[in-house]
């Protein structure tokens, strides 16, 4: 074994929490095969913070699918944590969601009927914690993570968009996740409450989580330490961000 | 997520949508309260039969003589007197007929009783004391004669209500003496007050013993110690066939005859009677539940209908759940539930006015209703599995759901 290999190999020593391998993608719409991923490789490992960029039809959601166990590779394997996860059941991918990802999206999406402790506490309940005192304690304090002690018993309705989307921070981070994956998170806020948000993850990643941000907007995109951009289905540039 | 949790979610869901909700059941409620009145309606005309009937006596046989072919003539029902006092001593033995408990022979005449100035005319029976068992009688005041008195051929006698009011007014006719046909009879006790069978008052009479009957009757000749009728208790209502056949060997054997279709004697079970008048009123009833049922089978589609509704319209909500951690398992559980609960609180209520309605009912119409417990319960729980089976589709279409196209949907 020669010293330049030895060097190269270095790095991989460490598993990859994820690990993309040849992921396509293909769905059929009537009689036509729509390519969305073609032979996705991909390698994202604990405590980087990346943005995944692409304009739409890019396949980027597809790829943020897949990435957040929502859907299966057509081919190709997807390790998580260095298990596969592409030949898993429904039941078994609603565990990995659970335990593993921590999803913030584009809409919010909160129940609307619910005080903001109750939707961060949603996840525990599919988690399985019976103490509902514990619940509403973690609860609690995963919306005084992102700044919203006052705001416990709020209903969504009651918030700003920017309140609303760090009660669905706080509901990502409750189940203490390996990756917070976020789509397009500010793509419904003005750009001071975007600005927000951002800082938030900004020190999610200080504090050593893994960040994935998937987003079409450059000024979003650049404020990550990675950034992967994607056209076609396919990975055309992977570049660290210099800070 | 526990069962617990899954149930408040699911009935937070229905408090959410409350008017709906109530709407839903309201097609169950209507179901299980016209279940619980057509039940109640048809349960109480029966009740009122099986009262009537019963109050004949229990487990009862009663042979009366038959035709009897008199040089190829063959005479109708009682036109012989074919059945005598030897024949219900036959009858009594436990060895010849282990499945009987009573025996009660009964000869009959409408006589004018007189005391003091009051008459009065009323069947006079003579029989032995097992008649109070047999026709489930009671004596209220006084006591019954025994079997010495009807050994000894004692002028004693039990009356019924109407015979006592007619004789004695208003005044207690226990030790008091009436005339039968000339004999003077101390009156040992009084009958339970027992209504009118058919159109035959059974307060309107008299009960001797039947040595002085046979006295009294003063039957000679070919009417010598025969009886009008025999009155045979079975020892339960399981026992009736193995009485019969008991009675009918016995019967043809005494009597001497060999092919049992040329018969000098009839046994009618008590029970062909209550059979025939429950059946009309079962089928009544049978009718009147295929409607309620109907009507609830009308309720559990609207249940499926508004779940169904109820998925679209919270199809993100479901997605988001699914994205959270949620399996098929959980989503399908939470819908179930929801189907469920509808089902019960509709069941619920429905037996509420159903029991509501059952109680007002007798006051608009003269008809006895009973409110039967085996139909309340059985009501919601027929209920609860009604929205079961009918949230069955809508949850399973829930669980299915992809997550993408889920949250996706606008």
């Amino acid at each position: 074994m020669t010293t330049r290999e030895f060097a190269s190999l270095a790095p991989n020593t460490r598993t990859p929490l994820i690990e993309l391998e040849k992921v396509s993608k293909i769905y059929k719409m009537g009689a036509v095969e729509v390519n969305a991923l073609q032979e996705i490789r991909l390698e994202i490992y604990d405590g980087e913070y990346v943005a995944i960029m692409g304009q739409s039809g890019s396949g980027k959601s597809t790829l943020m699918h897949i990435l957040g166990c929502l859907d299966v590779p057509t081919s190709g394997s997807y390790r998580l944590s260095g298990v596969d996860v592409g030949r898993m059941s429904e039941s078994e991918l609603a565990e990995i969601r659970n335990r593993k990802i921590g999803f913030v999206f584009q809409q919010f999406h909160l129940l609307p009927r619910l005080p903001a402790w109750k939707n961060v506490e949603l996840p525990l309940l599919y988690a399985g914690e019976k103490d509902h005192k514990r619940r509403r304690q973690m609860a609690e304090a995963s919306l005084a993570s992102v700044g919203l002690t006052e705001r416990v018993n709020h209903r969504p309705t009651e918030l700003s968009g920017g309140q609303q989307q760090r009660v669905a921070i706080a509901r990502a981070l409750v189940t203490n996740p390996s990756i917070i994956l976020a789509d397009e998170p500010t793509g419904n806020l003005a750009s001071a409450q975007a600005d927000e948000i951002m800082t938030i993850f900004e020190s999610l990643h200080q504090q050593g989580r893994t960040v994935v941000i998937i987003t079409h907007e450059p000024d979003i995109a650049t404020r990550a330490r990675r950034l992967v951009r994607i056209r076609d289905g396919q990975v055309i540039d992977d570049e660290a961000m210099v800070k | 997520m526990n069962w617990i949790e899954t149930f408040k979610s699911a009935l937070d869901s229905l408090i959410e949508r409350r008017t709906r909700s109530l709407l839903t059941m309201l097609g169950i409620l209507i179901g299980i309260a016209a279940v619980i009145l057509t039940v109640g309606l048809g349960e109480g005309a029966q009740n009122k039969v099986t009262n009537a009937i019963s109050s004949l006596g229990t487990n009862l046989l009663i042979i009366t003589p038959g035709s009897v072919s008199t040089g190829g003539v063959r005479g109708g029902l009682g036109s012989s007197s074919s059945l005598t006092l030897a024949d219900a001593n036959a009858l009594g033995s436990t060895v010849d007929c282990p499945d009987i408990s009573a025996v009660a022979p009964v000869m009959q005449r409408a006589l004018v009783l007189t005391a003091g100035s009051s008459n009065w005319t009323a069947p006079v029976l003579g029989t032995s004391p097992s008649y109070l068992t047999i026709r489930d009688r009671q004596v209220v005041s006084g006591s019954s004669f025994s079997q010495n008195d009807v050994a000894t051929h004692s002028d004693v006698a039990l009356v019924g209500s109407t015979v006592a009011q007619n004789l004695f007014g208003i005044g207690s006719p226990v030790g008091q003496t009436m005339n039968l046909a000339g004999v003077p009879f101390t009156i040992a006790g009084e009958l339970n007050t027992a209504g009118a069978s058919g159109s035959t008052s059974q307060d309107n009479t008299v009960l001797i013993p039947i040595t002085t009957a046979e006295d009294l009757f003063g039957a000679t000749g070919p009417y010598a110690n025969s009886v009008s009728n025999i009155l045979v208790s079975a020892k339960s209502a399981s026992s009736m066939g193995a009485a019969y056949e008991e009675a009918n060997s016995l019967l043809l054997q005494r009597h001497g005859i060999t092919n049992p279709a040329a018969s000098d004697f009839t046994i009618t079970p008590q029970t062909s009677l209550l059979t025939t008048a429950t059946s009309v009123s079962k089928t009544l009833t049978v009718l009147l539940v295929g409607i309620a049922a109907i009507a609830l089978l009308v309720g559990g589609i609207g249940v499926m209908n508004i779940m169904l509704v109820s998925v679209t319209e919270r199809i993100r909500e479901i997605g988001l759940r699914k994205a959270l951690g949620a399996t098929p398992g959980v989503i399908l559980r939470q819908f179930l539930i929801e189907a469920t609960v509808l089902g019960i609180m509709g069941g619920i209520f429905g037996v509420a006015v159903g029991v509501a309605g059952a109680l007002a009912l007798p006051h608009f119409v003269s008809q006895p209703i009973a409110i039967s417990s085996l139909a309340i319960v059985g009501s919601v729980i027929v209920a609860a599995g009604i929205g079961l089976i009918f949230g069955v589709y809508p949850a399973s279409r829930a669980a299915r759901l992809s997550p993408i196209d889920a949250l996706r949907s606008e």
